[in-house]
């Protein structure tokens, strides 16, 4: 074909499609970043590197492991974590603090995230699912605890920051032993 | 009287492992005590059960366990509520699968057979299989010989017989008056729900730690430390200069009374909840001075909260309610239920929640040492060279405070020996 002679309607079709194609490009990018950022926040979490996680909050920012999948308000029913960002700084100092007898001796874990996905945006916020397992040992009992979890993401220059973490464990109604280690 | 092991066994000698000032560790280990205690004490003795606001309309219930019988409590449509055994008076089919609900009528499973929710049947499929003289009336879901209500909290027995649940309180009736009468209202509100925790000890260490005032600044030091971090002075709250004092209220009770501390400092040891606007606080002791007047109702603000135990399976420390379910001789359940006040400002009742949820269950800053100290203290046990458990602390201190009650120092062991006393008594008393 003549190049002189291509049209106005396909110059714009062509336009078009390369703004499809740039859209589809930063939807893949978004995707990869907040998927690898899920994935750096298990790898801080396996490590322990608490005061590391902490940085990881926003000062809105709301901890959250409810008792039942179906709770949707902190403040009818009791949850098994409900942090605001001053209890998620208070955790964090017990956690890191070796005061706390039910952390000595810490557990191992190494836990997978999967199966993330971004479902929405909440205001200017990023909102993701995602799921995971994890195995833990501590003192002669290797356990396996696992669920779903929901983070809201601010967007900052470096990455991200949370504004949500909920975390539903599979029986989270069920009668606990310590947890010793942070989902 | 319920007997769960019809074996004949050597009679265990009480009396040998349960001095006045110290305790054979074998009453925390030995299985057979275990099931000595599940017949002469969980089925037999007055046990909290549950509060009226957790079934607070018609057809509620929760299911619970007195020892290791099966439970529940529900509201009838007449509105009172009964204690039930979830039994199918047919074949014994377990009637209510889920730990809690609202329902119309109870369903077993099994064949179909309907109880309403006092038990009594509703009815029975196919019931010309058993004859013209088939009387459904006389197959109603079990109910419990006796049941008590004391301010909301419902109190059951499996036996027939025993003093009366004003009795059974005794010195403790009084402190629930406090506990309750802290609500604008006079009622408290359990309907939040409770954190469930397993823990690998038995249950008597678990009772005794309600009222320990040694322990806090060692075991608990990262909240203590905490707490100093944020200008709180608590760390000699239990030292030898206290105002706390340790307290036997008699039946096996006992009290970690903090009235004199609160009187001065007139908040918790420690604060977890979040910050309560001074403006709910003010609205909330308004509100309780129009409903106890005045003058009562700042004596009752004043003199604040304190830890009180009542045998066997009831703690109330601060906002907790704690309920106590030995399952073995190594392995007791532990439910926390934060008390919430009917009319006190949502300010208020949100930092309750949120105190609770912060410090107790498999996450909080405070349950998780104890837990973690009953199993390093039964896997303790294990060695038996000496086993003595030595609950001496005090002895000679501990004096007669006006109302009679025997009391000790904020770290002394009268409260242990005041439960083991009481424990002697039900473990031999003949029935």
């Amino acid at each position: 074909m003549d190049g002189a002679s291509v049209t106005r309607t396909e110059e714009l079709e062509e336009v078009r499609e390369m703004a499809v194609e740039t859209d589809h490009l930063r939807a893949l990018e978004l995707e990869r970043r907040v998927t690898t950022w899920i994935e750096d926040e298990a790898r801080i979490l396996d490590d322990a590197k608490f005061e590391e996680w902490e940085l990881l909050w926003e000062t809105d920012g709301e901890y959250w492991v409810p008792q039942d999948r179906a709770h949707d308000d902190p403040e009818r029913h009791v949850s098994l974590i409900y942090d605001d960002r001053d209890a998620i700084t208070r955790r964090v100092d017990r956690l890191s603090g070796r005061l706390a007898y039910a952390l000595q001796p810490a557990a191992e874990v190494t836990r997978m995230v999967g199966n993330i996905r971004i479902v929405g945006f909440v205001d200017d916020l990023i909102a993701v699912e995602s799921r995971f397992m994890l195995v833990m040992f501590r003192r002669e009992h290797t356990n396996v605890l696992g669920g779903r979890m929901r983070h809201h993401l601010r967007e900052r220059p470096d990455g991200y920051g949370m504004v949500l973490k909920r975390v539903d464990l599979v029986g989270a109604g069920a009668t606990f032993e310590n947890f010793t280690v942070l989902f | 009287m319920i007997t769960d092991v019809e074996t004949t066994q050597p009679e265990i000698p009480y009396a040998e492992l349960v001095l006045p000032d110290r305790v054979n560790s074998r009453v925390y280990t030995d299985e057979a005590i275990f099931a000595d205690e599940l017949e002469k004490i969980w089925h037999k003795d007055w046990l909290y059960i549950g509060h009226e606001s957790e079934v607070a309309k018609a057809g509620d219930y929760v299911a619970r366990r007195m020892g290791r019988q099966p439970v529940v409590l529900a509201r009838g449509v007449d509105n009172k509520v009964r204690v039930l055994m979830n039994r199918c008076p047919h074949r014994g089919n377990t009637v209510c699968l889920e730990d809690s609900g609202n329902v119309d009528h109870f369903r077993c499973a099994y064949h179909g057979w309907m109880f309403n929710t006092d038990g009594t049947p509703k009815g029975v499929p196919y019931s010309l299989g058993y004859g013209k003289d088939f009387e459904k009336n006389d197959f109603s879901m079990s109910v419990v010989p006796r049941m008590e209500i004391y301010r909301g909290f419902v109190f059951a027995s499996l036996s027939p017989t025993g003093i009366d649940l004003k009795a059974k309180l005794g010195r403790t009736a009084a402190y629930l008056d406090r506990f309750c009468d802290t609500a604008p209202e006079g009622e408290i509100d359990l309907s939040a729900g409770a954190l469930k925790t397993r823990v690998h000890g038995n249950w008597k260490m678990v009772y005794e730690n309600i009222c320990d005032g040694y322990h806090p600044p060692f075991l608990h030091r990262s909240v203590f430390a905490a707490a100093s971090r944020d200008g709180l002075v608590i760390g000699d709250a239990y030292g030898d200069q206290s105002l706390i004092v340790t307290r036997d209220l008699d039946n096996g009770h006992m009290m970690l009374d903090f009235t004199e501390t609160n009187r001065l400092t007139g908040g918790p040891v420690f604060d977890i909840g979040g910050v309560v606007p001074p403006e709910a606080v003010q609205a909330h002791r308004a509100a309780v001075k129009a409903r106890m007047g005045e003058e009562e109702g700042e004596r009752i603000l004043n003199d604040g909260l304190s830890n009180v135990s009542i045998c066997p399976n009831l703690g109330l420390l601060y906002q907790d309610v704690r309920v106590i379910e030995p399952v073995s001789a190594n392995e007791t359940i532990i439910y926390n239920f934060p008390a919430l006040l009917k009319g006190a400002p949502r300010e208020i009742n949100r930092a309750r929640l949120y105190q609770e949820v912060r410090a107790y269950g498999p996450a909080g800053s405070v349950g998780p040492d104890d837990h973690e100290i009953y199993e390093r203290n039964q896997s303790g046990f294990g060695a038996t060279l000496n086993n003595w458990v030595v609950l001496k602390r005090g002895l000679e201190r501990q004096y007669r405070d006006e109302d009679g009650t025997l009391v000790g120092n904020a770290s002394d062991e009268v409260t242990q020996r005041a439960f083991w006393r009481q424990y002697l008594s039900m473990m031999t008393t003949a029935d």
